[in-house]
This record gives structure tokens, C-alpha cells and sequence, in this order.
């Protein structure tokens, strides 16, 4: 105890309990690029943008996914290596925004679109790791005839790269901030909000409302005007030619026709919740016109046909397709004020075509004959050496005139019809012009229809007690979680999804398996509806949009990292 | 000598020693408190023991025992000729080495007593610092790493662990040699900082003359990975490859340097 008490162990204490300390507070203090709100540095009229919150978090988060662990597993090696690759190829310590400030004109004169990436970096040394690695990188790649002009802007440094006289880009740098962009203004445009001379976009209104509307926003965020974008489409310069004209006012049109001018707001979020990615989008309409209100109207689906389903289906999507044939009216008219392509037909001409080679009548025969619900689902296959089997189920208004029109269509055109009986459902089947053909049936007023007979099959064998996926446990579990009755329903097993995540990610250095793999993932789900402030969509999946391009991202640059150190 | 005082000897020895012993124990872990530093303060090496899986562990055992011996060839012999140099002259120093020739032992077994337990201490200590540093490794990577389990990284501990005792073969043979040369100079200057700049001299010399060969057959073969020097990462099987020549001759120079301490000790005036 003596010992305890003497001066050299009381000071060799206290130094460690101080370095201890300085530790934990270095460990506690959050770096700038976890919570960057880089909206407070981009115009308040920017058009829109996407933020990447703090990607060595979504990093951290992807490693401990339900997921990737399980990706783990069958990719032991490759998936850690994968990850310490991305993490020395020097762009996870920041957050990034992508955003489009608006068209500007460029050098030539012409309207070009000013986009602009923003990078909070954690620290300078990260910044610097991060321009070395990457933007020497880009400037290299153009090797000759590549001038660099540098200019100070206040405490920023700003590079004007240009090859061969032709301006290329531009970025700055300001202590850990680095912002690039393809047209020299918009870099400009954001050193001036960071310095206070104009607005930002956190104090847009819209802009505001999307974000308090999302209820999380640490992972990824989109954000797009709607008046902003409406402002661009209308102000477009009309062109050099009375055709470029035509082709700017026809698409002008179109804008407006399918009610994208009546959008105020959309954003989009992406966020890690219990292991797994949710993503949501709100598209801001309250006074929604044209195509979009059509789409609107559609009354929700009642999901039907997914009582249709086998129960170990891959994947389904069903949706309401109730007012298909006014919005199909509303895009022909629109598409024919487009007019034909050189050398090409109008819309109304090929429907014509169409008519006169299958003796079918699109219009009427297939989109009118349609009832309010459409199902496409992917089948296992109970013989492991075919695959997985797609099958479309359609719910008809009229089934013996829809029959009327599948006979028609084979006769007209010369193909080969058979017919056999499965449990007391005649199954047809039209041959195809080579090989295969297709098999089909109608099950309760609904057309069963695929490429193989064992699909049909088993819908019908689902249809005559066996179990759906509308029934399964998977299922239920999933479809729970629906605030409302959607318009539309997405529903994946995810039994392919560690073969399909190798997929993405082969092509590095690691080798992947991207076959052979199964896992009990939770199966992912997607739902849309319309609600009286316009549209939300909503789909929990393993690993979302975002992490997948993050992958992709970092492997890409660990690539180009590792050729470059080998030259 | 009676077996009373033997055992009174070594108690003596161990009592005047074991806190210097553990503080040199512990500064013979320096590597893994650097270690802790970095993956303390950079996130980036927290990510890269996070995203580790089992396979990928071995890697990071063998580079641990890799740093360790890399350190224990070079600045760990500094530090071991620190604690050396105060087997003798200490007690020279302050005469209390006279007390102990009150007692019915011949001179040079009091060197004998001195020289052994300080050479267990400094093998053991050097010895084990490869393996309680890969242990250490081991139990954190376990407890960090999403992807690492005890169970799961135990067949790739063992791997490492038994190339691993080539390398306490190496350390403990070098140490010996090193700890018997600051040896002799404790026993030959009575001045303590006389003996630490001797040893030091000694020490600078030898890398001189021997450092590359000793870096060479300890670390760096299986850093260069293959024998052509080609290839990434650790190989193992070239990691402080036993050579009989070297060891032998090493051992050889302990002897040597611990028979001149005898003579020294044996023919030198105390007062």
C-alpha cells in the first residue's frame, strides 16, 4: 500500500488517468462530417440535391447489417478486405452532397446544367487525402495539355481546370471543405453562401417542410423544387432550328401533361433502422394535374391476386391498375403532340401497326379489358435445374372476351395452340414464332400467364387451397406495417439477395460468390400510396439503394487507387 | 552453501527486483500501447479492426508478432540493457554489496545468483512478451471485430502462436547476449551511467555489425514474403527461420561475456 502511496506512482497515475481522459473526450467529440448539413451551404434556389450523411457511419452501419453479416459469412475474407479497401481509398471520412444549382450558360454560350459536389471533410488531413487520391486522379486521367489557374477567394483556394484552352472543371478548398463543379459559377455561387453574401437553402420554405416531413435524415437525403425545376423547363432557351424549337415546346408540353409542373417538392431519405436500410419518398402534389392526378385517382389495391401467389414465391409486385386506360388516353395524347421521329412512326400509327400484324386492338382489347389489379411474380422452380419462372397474373373485366382476343391473336398470326386440362382448369398454350411460347389460363376472372407451364401450374394448384404468399407468415409480418391501403405492394424473399449482392460487388480485387448462397433474410417490402399532399413510397430492404452505391463507389476508387500506385 | 541460503539469495534478489521486473515487463509491451493509441485516436484503424472477419485475423497476428519482434531486436535491447546495468553496480555503488560477503558464500556465486535471476527474468520477460502481445491481440480483435469470435479465429491463433515461438527462440538468445554484455559492465564500473553508456556503445556497435543480419533473420524474410521478395503481407513460414550458426554463436558470447564478468568480479577491488 506504501507503494500506492508514493509520489512517482501517484504522478505516473494521474499522466495516465489525463491521457485517458484526452482519449475519451477526442472519442466523444463528433467530427464536422457527421452532422454536416451541407443544405447550409448550398443557394437557397438550388433545384435539388443528395447528401450523403458521414459515409464511414453508413460504412460502420453496412458491417453490421443483417446482411452484410450474413454475407460475411459465405464471403468471409473478400467482404473484410472489401471494407478495409474502401476504408484506405480515402473517401469515407466525409459527407457529400450532390446537388444541381440550376443552367447556367456556358463557355459556348449554350444553357448547360450546373452541377456541384460538396465535401465536408472530418479533418483537413482527410480533405487532402481525398483531393490527392481522387481529383489527381481525375486531372491525371486528362494527362496532356491539362492547365491548372489558381486563384484565392477569402480563405478558399480556387482551382480552374482546363485542357487543351476547353474549361473542364472547377473545385476549391477551404480548410476541410472541398466543393466541385462543372461550371466555374456554381463553385462560386457556394463559397459566397458560405460566406453569408446569399441565402442558403435551409432557409427555403419547401425546402424546410421536406425536411421536418422526414422522420430520419442521418443516412442519406434528396431533395428536389418542384418550382425550381418547372422554372428551368419553362425558361429552357427554344433552340438553334425551328426542329430543336419544336422538340423543346413538345417536351415543355409533356412536362406539364403528366403534372410534373404541379410538383412542389420531393425528397427522399435513406436510413439504417434495426439492421436494415429504409428508404422513403414523398413527392409533394397537393393540387396535382394531368397524368400525375390520373395516377392519383387510382384507387388502392386490394392485393388479390397475391392469394394467387405460391407461397415461396422470389418476388411479387402487385398494383391497382384500375384507371390504366385513361392514363394510358392521356399519355398517347401526349406523346403524339411529340409527333413522329425522323424516318420514324407517331404513337397512333404504330398502335395501327400493331392492330393490323396481331389483329389485336391495343387499346381496347388489352388495356380496356384490364380489370383493377395486375400481379407479376417470380416462382422457384421445384426442379433445381430450371429457375426461377416469371408469371403475370391479370385480373380481367371480361374473360371470355379477353380469351376471345388471345385466340384471335395466335390465329392472325399463324401460331401453334394446344390445350390440356391441370385440376380441372383448361391450361392453353400459344407457341412462339422459334421456340418456347407461352402458357396460359384464367383462374377465377384473372389471366395466369408465363413462359412455362410448371408457373401456371402452381397458381393453380395456390388458387385450389394450397398456400399463398398473401397467407405466409413473411408476409403478414411485412404487409403490417402498411399505414394505409397502398396502390402498390412489393414483396421480395430474398433468398437470391447474398448471390445478387456478390454480383454487384464482383469485379475488385475480391472475389465474391455469386452463386449457391442462402440466407434466412427478412424478406424486403415496398408499398406506395397516394395521400391528400401527393405521393409517399416507403420500402424496407437488406441494404437499400444508398449502401450498394457506396460499395460500388469505393470499390470503383480503390480500384483506380491500386492501378495508379502499380504505374 | 546451505539450501537456507540459497532460498535466502534468491528471496533477496527477487524482492530487490520484482518491481523493476514488472516495469520492464511492461515496457516490453510498448507495441501493443502504441497500438491501443492509434486505434484509440484514428477512426480509420477502429474501422479496419471492426471490418476484420477470421480469415483476415491472421493476418493481423501475424503482423502483431512481426512489430513485436521488429521491436524487440531494436529498441527492446535498449531497454533490457537498462535494466541490466543495475544488476551489480548498484550495489557496488552503495556498498551493499558488503553485507552479502557477511554471509558463508563464496564471491562468485553471488555473481552466479545475480547473473541467473536476472537472465530468467529478462528471457522470460522477453520470451513471453511474443506471445502475451499476440494474446492480446487475439482477445481484443475477438471483442472489437464484428466478424471475429474466439472460436472462429482460435485455428489461425495457434498458426501464428507456434510460428510464433521461432521468434521467442530468436529474443531470447539476442537478449541473453545483450543482457551478458551490460552484465559484464555493471560488474566492471561501479558508476551505473558509465555502465548504461557502455552498454549503449556496445549496443550500437553491434547494429552496426550485426543489425541487418539480425533484422534480416528474425523479421524481415517474412515481411518481404517470398524468398525473391515478391507477394503482399506476412509469410510465416519465413518468420525468424531457426539458422543453428547464429543461435549457437550467440549462446557461445552469453557464455563468454558471463565467464569475463567472473573474472572481473573476482579480481575487482571493492572499498
Amino acid at each position: 500500500m506504501e507503494r500506492l502511496k508514493s509520489k512517482g506512482f501517484i504522478l505516473f497515475a494521474a499522466a495516465a488517468l489525463v491521457l485517458a481522459g484526452v482519449a475519451a473526450a477526442k472519442l466523444a467529440q463528433p467530427t464536422k462530417a457527421v452532422n454536416p448539413r451541407l443544405e447550409r451551404l448550398l443557394p437557397a434556389d438550388t433545384v435539388g440535391f443528395v447528401e450523403v450523411t458521414d459515409l464511414r457511419a453508413q460504412a460502420l452501419k453496412v458491417i453490421e447489417s443483417e446482411a452484410w453479416r450474413e454475407f460475411s459469412k459465405e464471403n468471409s475474407e473478400a467482404s473484410s478486405l472489401f471494407m478495409i479497401g474502401a476504408n484506405h481509398a480515402g473517401i469515407l471520412d466525409a459527407s457529400y452532397a450532390v446537388a444541381l444549382l440550376g443552367v447556367g450558360s456556358g463557355e459556348s454560350g449554350k444553357p448547360e446544367p450546373q452541377f456541384v459536389i460538396v465535401a465536408q471533410f472530418s479533418d483537413w488531413e482527410a480533405r487532402r487525402t481525398f483531393e490527392y487520391r481522387v481529383l489527381r486522379f481525375v486531372r491525371d486521367g486528362m494527362s496532356k495539355g491539362v492547365e491548372i489557374k489558381m486563384e484565392e477567394l477569402g480563405d478558399a483556394r480556387v482551382h480552374t481546370v482546363k485542357r487543351l484552352g476547353v474549361h473542364r472543371f472547377t473545385y476549391a478548398q477551404s480548410g476541410d471543405l472541398l466543393v466541385v463543379s462543372n461550371a466555374d459559377a456554381a463553385v462560386r455561387r457556394v463559397l459566397d453562401v458560405r460566406a453569408g453574401k446569399t441565402p442558403s437553402l435551409d432557409t427555403n420554405e419547401k425546402f424546410k417542410r421536406a425536411r421536418s416531413g422526414s422522420s430520419s435524415v442521418d443516412g442519406m437525403f434528396g431533395f428536389l423544387d418542384g418550382a425550381a425545376l418547372t422554372a428551368i423547363v419553362d425558361n429552357m432557351p427554344a433552340g438553334a432550328d425551328e426542329k430543336a424549337a419544336e422538340r423543346v415546346a413538345a417536351f415543355r408540353q409533356l412536362f406539364h401533361g403528366v403534372g410534373a409542373a404541379s410538383v412542389q417538392s420531393a425528397s427522399f431519405t435513406s436510413s439504417f433502422e434495426d439492421g436494415r436500410v429504409v428508404e422513403r419518398f414523398q413527392l409533394l402534389a397537393p393540387g396535382r394535374e394531368g397524368v400525375l392526378a390520373t395516377v392519383a385517382a387510382n384507387p388502392p389495391t386490394q392485393g388479390a391476386l397475391l392469394a394467387l401467389v405460391p407461397e415461396d414465391a422470389v418476388q411479387a409486385f402487385d398494383a391497382s391498375v384500375a384507371n390504366a386506360p385513361q392514363t394510358f388516353d392521356q399519355m398517347l395524347a401526349l406523346a403524339s403532340q411529340f409527333g413522329p421521329r425522323p424516318g420514324g412512326k407517331g404513337p397512333e400509327a404504330g398502335l395501327a401497326e400493331f392492330t393490323e400484324k396481331t389483329g389485336v386492338d391495343f387499346r381496347a382489347e388489352i388495356v380496356g379489358a384490364l380489370g383493377g389489379e395486375f400481379c407479376a411474380a417470380q416462382l422457384t422452380s421445384k426442379s433445381s435445374e430450371e429457375g426461377a419462372s416469371g408469371v403475370l397474373i391479370l385480373n380481367l373485366k371480361d374473360e371470355q372476351a379477353f380469351a376471345q382476343t388471345m385466340a384471335k391473336f395466335a390465329e392472325r398470326n399463324k401460331r401453334e395452340t394446344s390445350e390440356r386440362d391441370y385440376k380441372g382448369v383448361t391450361v392453353r398454350r400459344i407457341a412462339g414464332e422459334k421456340d418456347g411460347g407461352l402458357e396460359y389460363a384464367f383462374v377465377g376472372g384473372n389471366l395466369v400467364a408465363s413462359g412455362k407451364a410448371e408457373a401456371v401450374n402452381r397458381v393453380i394448384d395456390t388458387a385450389q387451397g394450397g398456400r399463398s404468399l398473401k397467407q405466409s407468415a413473411a408476409y403478414q409480418s411485412a404487409a403490417a406495417q402498411l399505414p394505409s391501403p397502398p396502390q402498390f405492394i412489393y414483396f421480395n424473399s430474398n433468398v437470391e439477395y447474398l448471390n445478387s449482392l456478390g454480383r454487384t460487388l464482383k469485379g475488385g480485387e475480391q472475389e465474391f460468390k455469386t452463386e449457391g448462397q442462402r440466407a434466412s433474410l427478412r424478406p424486403s417490402f415496398a408499398f406506395g400510396m397516394t395521400r391528400e399532399d401527393g405521393f409517399y413510397v416507403e420500402s424496407r430492404t437488406p441494404l437499400g439503394t444508398f449502401p450498394r452505391v457506396l460499395t460500388a463507389v469505393s470499390s470503383k476508387l480503390g480500384r483506380e487507387e491500386s492501378k495508379g500506385g502499380a504505374e | 552453501m546451505t539450501k537456507n541460503i540459497l532460498k535466502a539469495m534468491l528471496w533477496k534478489e527477487w524482492r530487490e527486483t520484482r518491481w523493476k521486473w514488472l516495469a520492464f515487463a511492461a515496457a516490453f509491451h510498448i507495441p501493443l500501447v502504441i497500438a491501443a493509441l492509434v486505434v484509440a485516436f484514428r477512426e480509420s484503424a477502429r474501422f479496419d479492426l471492426y471490418a476484420l472477419s477470421d480469415p483476415v485475423a491472421e493476418q493481423v497476428f501475424a503482423f502483431a508478432i512481426v512489430f513485436q519482434s521488429g521491436f524487440l531486436i531494436t529498441a527492446g535491447l535498449f531497454l533490457l540493457a537498462f535494466f541490466a546495468v543495475g544488476s551489480i553496480g548498484a550495489e557496488l555503488d552503495n556498498q551493499s554489496m558488503f553485507f552479502i560477503f557477511e554471509r558463508p558464500v563464496k564471491r562468485w556465486h553471488v555473481l552466479l545468483f545475480k547473473y541467473a535471476v536476472g537472465a530468467v527474468q529478462t528471457t522470460i520477460c522477453v520470451g513471453l512478451s511474443i506471445l502475451s502481445t499476440l494474446a492480446t491481440v487475439y482477445l481484443v480483435t475477438a471483442a472489437m471485430a464484428s466478424n471475429v469470435s474466439l472460436a472462429g479465429s482460435w485455428d489461425s491463433f495457434v498458426l501464428v502462436a507456434s510460428n510464433g515461438l521461432r521468434g521467442t527462440v530468436w529474443a531470447v538468445v539476442v537478449s541473453l547476449m545483450v543482457y551478458s554484455a551490460t552484465f559484464l559492465f555493471s560488474v566492471w564500473f561501479e558508476k551505473w551511467w558509465i555502465a548504461v553508456i557502455a552498454g549503449a556503445v556496445s549496443l550500437v556497435l553491434m547494429f552496426i555489425y550485426l543489425g541487418s543480419y539480425l533484422v534480416d533473420w528474425v523479421v524481415s524474410r517474412a515481411m518481404r514474403n517470398t524468398p525473391n521478395g515478391e507477394g503482399e503481407g506476412i509469410n510465416l513460414e519465413l518468420y525468424s527461420q531457426l539458422e543453428f550458426a547464429p543461435i549457437f554463436g550467440m549462446l557461445l558470447i552469453a557464455t563468454g561475456l558471463y565467464l569475463a564478468s567472473q573474472y572481473v568480479f573476482a579480481r575487482k577491488e571493492m572499498r
